[in-house]
């Protein structure tokens, strides 16, 4: 889609965030303005989200100009080469924003909540909801999603989401008696859609390198036999 | 910020406590104890946060100022038989003074609670090496050695140093300790812990208002508990925060906590008052006195908002 033609959809799309606009610079489109985040006119936020050339494949980024967010990680804030806000973990991006949805469905899904999100920590000192920094953040992401926190059923059902073992009556990896159908179907194919299999695999990997530590720590106890992972 | 803390101070913060009527009590108590233990006394003096006049008002509307009184006792006795001695004198001073309506054993201590606001601890010590005194720990009931005078002026000689800041910084410190241990429903943090940890960081070092002290306290504090460090008693030689790591009941993490809590907090507000942004700042301030907090229906909308329709939690790398 030509970035004019992106534009003009770009610019209907946002025309119910009556303080943001949207122009095209060094063909990345750049939505700049007050966001009204809906608690008042003295909780706005000056922001700026940017659309690359991949864009809608590519997820957005997005700024806040006006300095109100400290530029820390522990205000969900990243600092660097990949500054910008930290909305939510990867493995949700898509499920919120779907690629060909409306970028209004971004800024309402995602942004809207973020800086909202923002004003609760302004006011208590603490976030509604967080997740854990780094991995450990994305094992809660598991534990929720699955039911389960033993790092081995969870990288069972992350292996089986890899081999495109997804069945309803398939046997269900988590080593339960039931079948996929009446146990993780539902969890493990909402993985398959939204998540890319590099996510999967890097995840995959940090889960194995738990359950070798765990193992390490517990090999006098448990003698030679190791658990096949 | 600064003339918002001072307002605080002010009307929410200083003891609403007629010293001139408490030094005709403590003064009629000090001499019947004196004139009941005849040679067994060999001193008696005021000590305290009332003495060093860092003292703050109660947040339970019912709760009474203490006025510590220390008697050196001519007596190389345990705790118990010190506080022996003290109840007996406490039952006869009872009967003898209208204005008392009691007085209770406490841990280390007898209290005298008068009709008015305020009662008057009796506490008892014996002399020490190096003018120093040894009374009882009233959280760990083990006996220490120090100087109560010398804490005293201590404080008084770096308040000055400071140009009089320093106690009115103490007393808000102590107002944020009480609103700690009211959300915690127990205490966490020693008043004189943390009245010696900030005399002894402006001893040489200048803070330009109350939140830049608040600031640097903050910060400092956040870094000595967090990293264990021990904070000496500037008279007696030993740690005044071994409490926090109580085996049966260790406090360090909480103090911690609420210690960051307090250090963003603050490290917020200057930022906003930095920008102009005083409304902000007033919000940081929220976050660690209930004074400021003017949203918390806002907070409360939020949350609830965010959690009815499912928000994605915010995640950083």
């Amino acid at each position: 889609m030509a970035v004019s033609e992106l534009l003009d959809r770009i610019q209907q799309e946002i025309a119910d965030h009556s303080g943001l606009v949207a122009e095209e610079i060094d063909g990345a489109i750049h939505i700049t303005g007050r966001l009204d985040i809906g608690l008042g006119d003295e909780d706005q936020f000056d922001i700026d989200i940017v659309l690359d050339d991949s864009y809608p494949y590519s997820m957005p980024r997005t700024y806040e100009t006006g300095g109100r967010v400290p530029r820390v990680l522990d205000r969900h804030y990243y600092t660097g080469d990949d500054a910008g806000c930290c909305l939510c973990m990867p493995h949700l991006f898509r499920k919120r924003f779907p690629v060909g949805a409306p970028i209004s469905v971004y800024i309402n899904q995602l942004v809207v909540p973020y800086f909202q999100n923002q004003v609760h920590y302004e006011i208590t000192g603490s976030y509604v909801s967080e997740y854990a920094h780094g991995f450990a953040g994305i094992y809660e992401y598991y534990t929720e999603l699955f039911g389960v926190s033993e790092p081995l059923i969870i990288l069972r059902l992350i292996k089986a989401v890899l081999a495109r073992d997804v069945r309803g009556a398939r046997p269900c990896p988590c080593g339960g008696k039931r079948k996929q159908r009446k146990c993780h179907l539902k969890s493990m194919k909402e993985l398959k859609r939204y998540m890319h299999d590099g996510q999967l695999t890097l995840d995959a990997e940090n889960f194995k390198k738990i359950i070798e530590h765990q193992q390490d720590a517990v090999m006098a106890d448990a003698g030679d036999k190791r658990i096949s992972i | 910020m600064h003339d918002s803390l001072q307002t605080f101070l002010t009307d929410k913060i200083e003891p609403n406590l007629q010293r001139k009527r408490t030094k005709s009590a403590h003064r009629q108590v000090r001499d019947l104890v004196g004139e009941k233990l005849g040679d067994k006394l060999i001193t008696d003096f005021v000590m305290g946060s009332y003495k060093r006049h860092t003292m703050t008002r109660r947040l339970k509307p019912d709760s009474k100022y203490d006025v510590d009184v220390m008697f050196v006792l001519n007596e190389d006795h345990e705790l118990e038989e010190l506080l022996n001695t003290m109840e007996e004198v406490a039952k006869e001073i009872v009967a003898e003074i209208d204005d008392i309506e009691e007085y209770r054993r406490q841990r280390v201590s007898i209290g005298l609670r008068y009709k008015d606001n305020f009662s008057i601890d009796l506490v008892p010590g014996v002399p020490a090496d190096d003018g120093c005194y040894t009374l009882h720990d009233s959280k760990e009931l083990k006996p220490v050695t120090t100087d109560p005078l010398r804490h005293i002026e201590f404080i008084k000689t770096v308040n000055i140093a400071r140009g009089k800041a320093l106690k009115p910084l103490i007393k808000l410190i102590k107002r944020w300790a009480q609103e700690v241990a009211l959300e915690a429903d127990h205490g966490v943090f020693k008043s004189f812990h943390l009245e010696m940890l900030a005399a002894q960081l402006f001893e040489d070092r200048e803070f330009s208002d109350y939140l830049d002290g608040l600031n640097q306290f903050f910060t400092e504090a956040y870094r000595i508990t967090n990293a264990s460090e021990k904070v000496l008693d500037p008279v007696g030689g030993g740690d005044i925060s071994s409490y926090l790591d109580k085996p049966e009941n260790p406090r360090r993490q909480e103090a911690i906590d609420a210690l960051k809590k307090a250090k963003d907090a603050v490290a917020d507000a200057v930022r906003h008052e930095a920008d102009d942004e005083a409304r902000l700042a007033r919000r940081a301030m929220g976050r660690i006195y209930d004074h400021f907090n003017t949203e918390s229906g806002t907070a409360a909308a939020i949350s609830s908002g965010l959690a009815s329709s499912n928000a994605p939690k915010p995640w950083s790398e």
